[in-house]
């Protein structure tokens, strides 16, 4: 009998590239992840140009994770606008480990930056 | 006179000696002016991970100061001043000046569109010309001076500060305010309300209504325009200063008027 073969596990990101993807995402200002400017391809070509030791793959791996929290963000921070963790001191603690659970891999600084950049995504 | 083989090697030295002087004097000049620029605090030699232009410093303005300011009309017509220095069109009689407006998931992409289709299309062009803005700048690319100061005043990252440590930029910084989401959400929302009224100053000097484009689909109704923007537009098409456009889709063309709901009567409700 066959054994089933195991999912690979996802490749460790690599994470100058994250944070060269993070930078760029969430440090335009108050532009959602909508923005059609710029688009993902010079995205992509601004991180490799950022990171030049790192592989096209590890790249654009990066900008995926990045920019799933930008979307990721964008939901959480409107929860937490209508009260959905609460009203206390604790809702932001909750909203920013959410956050981390689905999107592992940054550090706490960048959860923070991203809840209050999605905060202010959120309030237009 | 021919030259003597012992002239020409004179010569030959000379000429060695006078290059090394030469090369010489422009490594001292050189080092001067290193030790110069260093001494002026000069931007040291870049390597690839320096971020471009000026470093990012945060501003801690007090939010009680900063809604003061934005309640003020006086505002406006500050912020006017801005946009008349940046684009004199906006203030020239007979331009058309569109004002764009977005909110929700995905319009602000919507609205840059428009705004760049204005701008860097026929209409720029034509006689009397178009110009279009938004609350952000005179087009896509440049910021008003105040716009660009309340980004560096950081007002969500300070909201979201702990025990009055703000992380900006990945740095954290000692906030000397208390600042809440609420501060944050109405600061943005009076800057907002002034930057829609600017719409009379510039009717009256083009002599033309300003036409506004509103990509507000899937908007809530306790978000910026709802709250700040709509009552303002609705105030102004009395006054006849504008005329208020709704886009149906994501994609609407603001030279099609099938793709657009008029007036603020009609305004689609907002969800949620």
């Amino acid at each position: 009998m066959r054994r089933p073969v195991m999912p690979a596990a996802p490749p460790k990101p690599n994470r100058v590239a994250l944070d060269a993807a993070f930078t760029l995402v969430f440090s335009q200002g108050r532009s959602p992840p909508s923005c059609p400017v710029p688009n993902d391809t010079d995205l992509l070509n601004r991180i490799r140009d950022k990171v030049t030791n790192a592989s096209p793959t590890e790249c654009r791996d990066a900008l995926i994770r990045i920019q799933r929290l930008s979307h990721d963000v964008y939901e959480v921070c409107g929860e937490f606008r209508e009260g959905a963790y609460g009203t206390g001191e604790d809702a932001q603690a909750i909203a920013l480990s959410l956050l981390e659970e689905k999107c592992p891999g940054l550090d706490e600084k960048e959860y923070r930056t991203a809840f209050a950049v999605g905060m202010m995504w959120t309030a237009f | 006179m021919a030259q003597s083989p012992d002239s020409s090697s004179w010569n030959s030295k000379t000429a060695c000696y006078a290059i090394i002087v030469i090369l010489a004097c422009i490594a001292v000049t050189c080092l001067v002016f290193a030790a110069t620029c260093a001494g002026n605090s000069m931007p040291v030699p870049c390597r690839t991970d320096c971020p471009s232009g000026a470093p990012l410093i945060p501003v801690f303005t007090a939010p009680a100061e900063k809604i003061a300011a934005f309640k003020d009309p006086l505002f406006t017509r500050q912020l006017y001043a801005e946009a008349v220095t940046y684009e004199p069109l906006l203030g020239t009689q007979g331009t058309q000046v569109h004002m764009g407006f977005w909110s929700g998931k995905g319009n602000h992409g919507n609205m840059l569109r428009l705004l760049d289709a204005i701008n860097e299309g026929p209409a720029a062009l034509a006689v009397p010309p178009g110009r279009a803005i938004w609350d952000e700048g005179v087009n896509a690319y440049y910021n008003f001076p105040s716009y660009s100061q309340m980004m560096n005043e950081h007002w969500y990252e300070r909201a979201a500060g702990v025990n009055g440590t703000v992380i900006v930029f990945g740095r954290a910084y000692t906030d000397p305010h208390t600042v809440t989401f609420a501060h944050a959400d109405e600061i943005w929302g009076q800057y907002s309300a002034r930057y829609t009224d600017m719409a009379e100053p510039i009717a009256q000097a083009t002599g033309v209504p300003v036409k506004t484009w509103c990509f507000v689909q899937g908007a809530k109704a306790n978000r910026v325009f709802y709250t700040y923007e709509l009552p303002q537009l609705r105030l102004l098409e009395q006054k006849g200063a504008v005329e208020v456009y709704f886009a149906k889709t994501p994609d609407a063309d603001w030279t099609k008027p099938e793709d657009w709901i008029n007036g603020t009567a009609n305004a689609p409700p907002p969800t949620g």
